[in-house]
């Protein structure tokens, strides 16, 4: 979230998409029943959704749409917006690019964009790219007439996206499309905002990370990003997948959201990584940290924050390497790993990796491939072929237990389908029991980047223990087994910080020893460093992850960590809580908060008095920002400076993107409707099947239309909880939600023949998985370009463990992920349905 | 870090005053010997967030403690009525918390130890059709033992670019990683250090996905 | 001594149940596990170990398309309780504050209480051969607190308060609703059986919410009350058996859709 989960109470309008909110989020719909109870909001409640859900029982608007079709929908609002002069205008042309000029080599036809490469299914994105003057400048024209112009191309590339034609391709009703552009686009009125709340209903599909760049362009028109009641909201499904991330369990980043670097020229040694990294010196002259700092110093144009990421990795290299860790030895950045350059490491590419056999062992720490990754089937025949795996659970799950017997009976028979019993399984599988939340104590990073500290409320069930033990004692043991190693190769081992233990005769970690490392302290005392902006490259300082400076503090003789503050006072009454816990980064709890106030710093929009955060005081000795929230700008950068009205700073531009240049996606500038993978319908808008820059891992698994009729979506409900484990293992939760089920209209269920509560039998390329079914009003047919097509849903949360059991929905879905982000695309595909 | 009772109420400031969101000021002796009664009373709670949907909703956690301040039982778990992200509230997952550890047997009504809580380390051998119950010192030593065979079997230390010259990648493509969205940062923390230092790529959570 | 109740808003509601489970989780209630049916109400009625639900009615509406409408269900709490008129050993008590409060001690396990309940509420826990129902948290409310469930209710569609207060509420939250789309909407608690200790802001009649529309007790009920209980009560044993045939025949007799809510299903 760029705002936060309170900040729901101050939006004039709240359009969820591709989110269940009030299933999914619950807490969500609390903040927006304030709002709608306050006279100064009157919050509107929009939902968008396939399926009638209970998040549209207690909306304002509920509009149907085909899974899938989200950019058509929203590039049919940029277009509404435009023609009808609903955005807020200064605040476009101040803080977005859309008065920059593109290239004259930009261009867009038959759906795709200028550097189209056939041969190699991707872009060559130079073309993607800011006209610049002689003196390097980029250039502008704030009238937004020129044809070049951001505006202008935008305004083009959607003259497309008239209201039949997205309703054609959405299926939505029109009268419900025109009330919800009508309500939502009201918030670019700039007394008004409103905010977009989005979950994975968005992101899992071909065009996941596109649907999220279409929201922003529709906030960057209305003027909602960066001020209260406004900003693009993920959803995020897992109590710390936020910090999951932060920390960087992904592939492609190190903790704090930088490149993990590839073994390629451009990531070849410390200095390389920097100069691909860091915006703006690239065609610098250094060749060490010493000219870097002198170059810097004397200003980096088109630069933003990231300027500073020399100071983020040297400090990271210093956490983890300590005293190893010189500027002889490139700070020990070789022991980080290098991925091949052109490998993709994600979820699909890892599981179709172990598919083939490449991969020995597997570390499972509390995750469920079996019920929860996409085309599970494949998934779970992959787990045979690990020579062994770690689970670290709280519960025997599906994936601890896959080479049981139970794990291996199927409804259906089909011979497409690998079936094998425990004696055809080689996998050595070591469980290791966990402690439950509050067994344990620690900090979790929520949807809207707060962390808050858990403590300890229970001892842990039997033996089992707090993960921190358990990855503390393997730390070590796994030092102890290299300890004597003199080998070049193991030195990322052998110099690698590890000291962790609590005081003599306490058994658990010492969790503020982590606390200290993660957030950072200076080399020469240990204290923590007080905020990112005073981390050093210069082997000083030591940071474990850079978003996390200033998480700690000291006080009175000892560290703070301040994810432990409890203080709840709101001054602001905007529900900023600035005491309550801490916020990465540097406490912001409204990112891009210099947007709440006008270009001059310190008028708020008209009409808009108590939204405003920051501001800009002149009185504060040479002038500085300040506010009722930390501003998202650099304190000192005042109206003298050519960035005063550069909003945002992780950007080189400063600006909001509604053009998103060069390598920022792999598959276009601007949002562009393609269809999903599997869909029943031939293109509308363009001459593009599916999105042309995805990955195609099974081309044989492709399910057609005529075999599978059926659009196809999964979901969760409130009663269960991600892949069922820690929900269906809680009686109370079975008992709510006991059964696998599946959910489709009237009208598809008479066609069929299909009884409510009967069972019936879904099936796709993948495989065939027996539910109950749930014949309901909430589903209805979609007209799509003039046919009728059906849609049906179900869960993907059951399995064949706990209490509630029932069928792995995941069988179903296919190998085939964004072309960004590699997230699979579960929420469109094509099947078919019958009574078992 | 222990948090002892008196830090504890200097953190949770107004936990027991929130609480008294009703002033009936009345008696009622006629209905008392029905009424059962408050079993958290003169409890401290003790605050924790909910491990579910990334909402972050503050959670206390209410245990009975004996003398010397050893955990004895669970009482009840429910939503932090100080924690201004839900007020005390908590939707049907968080309100089965207690469930997380503990549950009330349908056949007696009596408070156990969730069943399906697994108390002690499993392994499966090769082949088998069954777990075996290990102690922790056996099963991360096995562990370490697999993980330190595999890397040393796999690992590249040097390889050629594209230009032809030669670099370190330190890197191993033979063990991977997944999950972690439902730790700790300071789990997922030690989590990605141990991993990246071993040399693992694939390194992937549920964010992904 | 005013009433203290709680107001529910079906405007508000989520249906995510929370209530249901902080209902167990504050009265130490087992699970009660039954089969999915086709919705996703699942418990098609309260049960031994159950004493609230959320009945959820998928409703065509042409305005809408379609409403899903949600009640949670449990106790009514009715001023004029027939739970406590007919029950033999005395098992019931009312607290000065209007929740019906069943004594467990004093149970025998008859069941007459279920058959008379126009709402068919209290229900008999096979375990300790008891009857068990909603206690509108009696022990929460007398320290102080709100009843669990309108404690955790996420959207804040239940509200726990001075009955009074809340009817002067929900007066004019239904005037907006029938001014913003929902004619029909209106309070349901207020006249019911003579008065309702549980209120409710229904968007629709109550038929739409699956809850009895002119709820009624059986003329046997005020006969047992005035005249047996008071003289006979030592022949308990004795009647058990005759007068259990008569509430059953009553209750065969009656309109049973009108009398008990009609749960979930939409085939």
């Amino acid at each position: 979230m760029t705002n936060h989960m309170i900040d729901l109470k101050n939006t004039n309008a709240a359009l969820i998409m591709g989110s269940n909110m009030a299933e999914n989020h619950p807490i969500g719909m609390k903040w927006l029943m304030k709002g709608r109870f306050d006279p100064k909001r009157q919050t509107k409640i929009i939902h968008v959704d396939p399926r009638f859900t209970r998040t549209s029982a207690v909306a304002d608007i509920y509009c149907p749409i085909r899974s899938g079709t989200d950019i058509a929908f929203l590039g049919g609002m940029v277009k509404y917006i435009i023609d009808n002069e609903l955005y807020h205008k200064d605040y476009v042309v101040n803080y977005t690019n859309a008065a920059f000029l593109i290239r004259d080599d930009f261009d867009f036809k038959d759906g795709l964009f200028s550097g189209w490469n056939p041969e190699k299914r991707s872009y060559d994105v130079s073309s993607w790219d800011y006209k610049y003057d002689e003196s390097g400048n980029i250039m502008r024209d704030e009238t937004l007439q020129d044809p070049r112009c951001v505006f202008q191309l935008m305004k083009k590339h959607y003259s497309r996206y008239d209201i039949d034609t997205v309703c054609s391709i959405t299926g939505s009703p029109k009268k419900k499309y025109e009330e919800v552009l009508k309500s939502y686009c009201s918030t670019g009125a700039p007394d008004k905002t409103g905010c977009i709340n989005y979950a994975m209903g968005i992101t899992q599909h071909t065009v996941g990370a596109q649907n999220v760049k279409a929201f922003t362009v529709v906030q960057l028109l209305l003027g909602n990003m960066g001020r209260p009641g406004g900003g693009i909201n993920a959803l995020r499904g897992e109590n710390n997948v936020q910090g999951a991330t932060d920390m960087a369990l992904l592939f492609h980043i190190l903790p704090g959201y930088i490149d993990s670097p590839t073994a390629s020229d451009a990531y070849k040694d410390l200095i390389s990584y920097i100069r691909k990294t860091t915006p703006g010196v690239s065609k610098l002259p250094f060749t060490n940290l010493t000219e870097l700092r002198a170059l810097v110093a004397a200003g980096v144009k088109y630069s933003g924050w990231k300027i500073h990421t020399s100071k983020w990795i040297v400090s990271l290299l210093k956490a983890w390497y300590g005293d190893a860790a010189t500027e002889a030895n490139d700070f020990g950045y070789h022991y980080i790993p290098k991925r091949q350059d052109t490998k993709n490491y994600s979820h699909i590419a890892l599981f179709e990796a172990m598919h083939k056999g490449e991969i020995d062992g597997l570390f499972i720490n509390g995750s469920n491939p079996v019920v929860g990754g996409p085309n599970a089937n494949k998934e779970q025949t992959a787990l045979t072929k690990l020579k062994w795996m770690v689970s670290i659970d709280l519960w025997l799950n599906e994936s601890a237990e896959f080479w049981s017997h139970t794990a291996w009976e199927r409804a259906v028979n089909n011979d497409k389908v690998q079936r094998l019993t425990p004696k055809n399984i080689d996998t050595e599988v070591f469980f290791l029991p966990a402690a439950a939340v509050y067994e344990k104590e620690g900090t979790a990073a929520q949807t809207g980047r707060w962390v808050q500290f858990r403590w300890k409320g229970a001892d842990p069930v039997g033996d089992s223990k707090a993960d921190l033990w358990i990855y503390n004692e393997l730390g070590k043991r796994l030092k102890a087994l290299y300890a004597d190693s003199t080998r070049p190769e193991d030195e990322p081992i052998t110099k690698l910080t590890w000291d962790y233990d609590g005081h003599p005769g306490e058994e658990e970690p010492d969790i503020l020893k982590v606390a200290n490392e993660l957030c950072g302290y200076t080399i020469a005392d240990g204290k923590p460093v007080e905020g990112f902006a005073l981390l050093k490259d210069d082997g000083s300082t030591a940071c474990g992850n850079w978003i996390y400076c200033g998480g700690t503090t000291f006080k009175d003789g000892k560290m703070v960590y301040k994810p432990m503050l409890r203080k709840k006072e709101d001054p602001s009454g905007l529900g900023l809580f600035p005491n309550w816990g801490w916020a990465w980064p540097v406490n912001r709890r409204i990112i891009y908060n210099r947007c709440s106030v006008q270009p001059d710093g310190v008028t708020p929009w008209p009409g808009d008095e108590d939204r405003r955060l920051v501001w800009w005081d002149a009185a504060d000795g040479a002038g500085a920002w300040a506010g009722h929230d930390v501003p998202d700008f650099i304190k000192t950068t005042g109206p003298d400076k050519p960035a005063f009205k550069d909003p945002f700073i992780m950007r080189p531009e400063g600006k909001g993107c509604l053009f998103a240049t060069t390598s920022s996606f792999k598959d276009g500038p601007f949002p562009e409707h393609y269809e999903p993978w599997e869909s029943p319908v031939a293109p509308i808008i363009n001459k593009q099947a599916i999105n042309p820059a995805a990955k195609v891992w099974e081309p044989d698994k492709q399910g057609k239309a005529e075999e599978f009729p059926i659009i196809a979506t999964t979901y969760r409900v409130t009663e269960h909880w991600q892949t069922g484990a820690l929900t269906r293992n809680l009686p109370w939760l079975a008992e709510l939600m006991p059964n696998m089920f599946v959910e489709l209209s009237e009208e598809l269920a008479r066609e069929k023949g299909i009884k409510n509560g009967s069972k019936v039998i879904v099936s796709t390329t993948r495989g065939d998985i027996e539910a109950l079914a749930c014949v309901t009003k909430r589903f209805k047919p979609f007209k799509v370009g003039g046919k009728e097509v059906h849609q049906i849903g179900m869960l993907w949360q059951f399995g064949f463990k706990g209490y509630a059991t029932g069928d792995i929905a995941n069988r179903l879905t296919p190998h085939i992920g964004d072309a960004n982000t590699m997230c699979p695309e579960y929420k469109a595909f094509l099947c078919d349905i019958r009574r078992a | 870090m222990k948090v002892t009772r008196r830090q504890f109420l200097k953190l949770a400031g107004g936990t027991a005053a929130s609480f008294a969101v009703v002033d009936l000021g009345f008696d009622m002796q006629a209905t008392a010997a029905a009424i059962k009664e408050l079993r958290i009373k003169n409890v401290t709670p003790t605050p924790t967030v909910c491990p579910y949907c990334a909402s972050g909703c503050g959670l206390v956690v209410y245990s009975e403690k004996n003398a010397e301040g050893k955990f004895v039982r669970l009482l009840s778990v429910v939503g932090d009525p100080d924690n201004p992200i839900n007020e005390g509230c908590a939707c049907s997952k968080g309100s089965a918390m207690f469930n997380l550890r503990e549950i009330y047997e349908p056949e007696t009504g009596h408070q156990v130890v969730n069943p399906k809580r697994v108390q002690k380390p499993l392994y499966r051998a090769p082949g088998s059709e069954k777990w075996e119950e290990k102690e922790w010192d056996w099963i991360l030593d096995e562990i370490a033992q697999r993980i330190k065979q595999t890397r040393d079997a796999s690992f590249i230390h040097k390889e050629k670019i594209a230009d032809g010259t030669e670099i370190i990648v330190n890197r191993t493509e033979k063990i991977a990683s997944i999950g972690g969205s439902g730790l700790d940062n300071e789990e997922c923390y030690l989590l990605t250090k141990m991993m990246r230092s071993l040399g693992v790529v694939f390194l992937e959570t549920q964010a992904r996905i | 001594m005013a009433n203290m109740t709680n107001l529910y808003d079906s405007s508000i509601c989520t249906a995510c149940r929370a209530c249901q489970v902080a209902c167990k989780n504050w009265n130490q209630l087992p699970a009660s596990i039954k089969p999915f049916k086709g919705n996703y109400q699942t418990h098609e009625d309260t049960d031994g170990d159950t004493y609230t639900i959320v009945l959820m009615n998928e409703v065509d509406n042409a305005a809408h398309g379609v409403d899903w409408n949600f009640a949670k269900f449990q106790c009514m709490h009715c001023f004029d309780a027939a739970c406590m008129k007919v029950c033999p050993k005395g098992a019931y008590t009312k607290t000065e504050w209007g929740a019906t409060i069943h004594d467990p001690d004093k149970c025998i396990g008859c069941q007459y209480c279920t058959y008379a309940c126009p709402f068919g509420v209290p229900k008999h826990r096979k375990r300790e051969d008891k009857i068990a129902k909603c206690t509108l948290c009696a022990d929460r409310v007398t320290e102080g607190l709100a009843p669990a469930c309108a404690t955790t209710c996420a959207p804040g569609a239940l509200r726990f308060g001075d009955r009074d207060e809340l009817i002067e509420y929900a007066r004019e939250r239904v005037k907006s609703l029938q001014a913003n789309g929902y004619p029909n909407a209106t309070i349901y608690g207020i006249n019911e059986l003579g008065g309702l200790n549980k209120l409710y802001i229904l968007t629709d009649t109550p038929d739409k919410f699956g809850l009895p529309v002119n709820p009624q007790t059986y003329g046997t009920i005020n006969f047992w009350q005035n005249w047996v209980q008071p003289y006979f009560g030592w022949l308990i044993p004795v009647a058990l058996g005759a007068s259990a045939v008569s509430f059953v025949t009553t209750r065969l007799m009656a309109d049973k859709h009108q009398d008990h809510p009609v749960e979930g299903g939409h085939e």
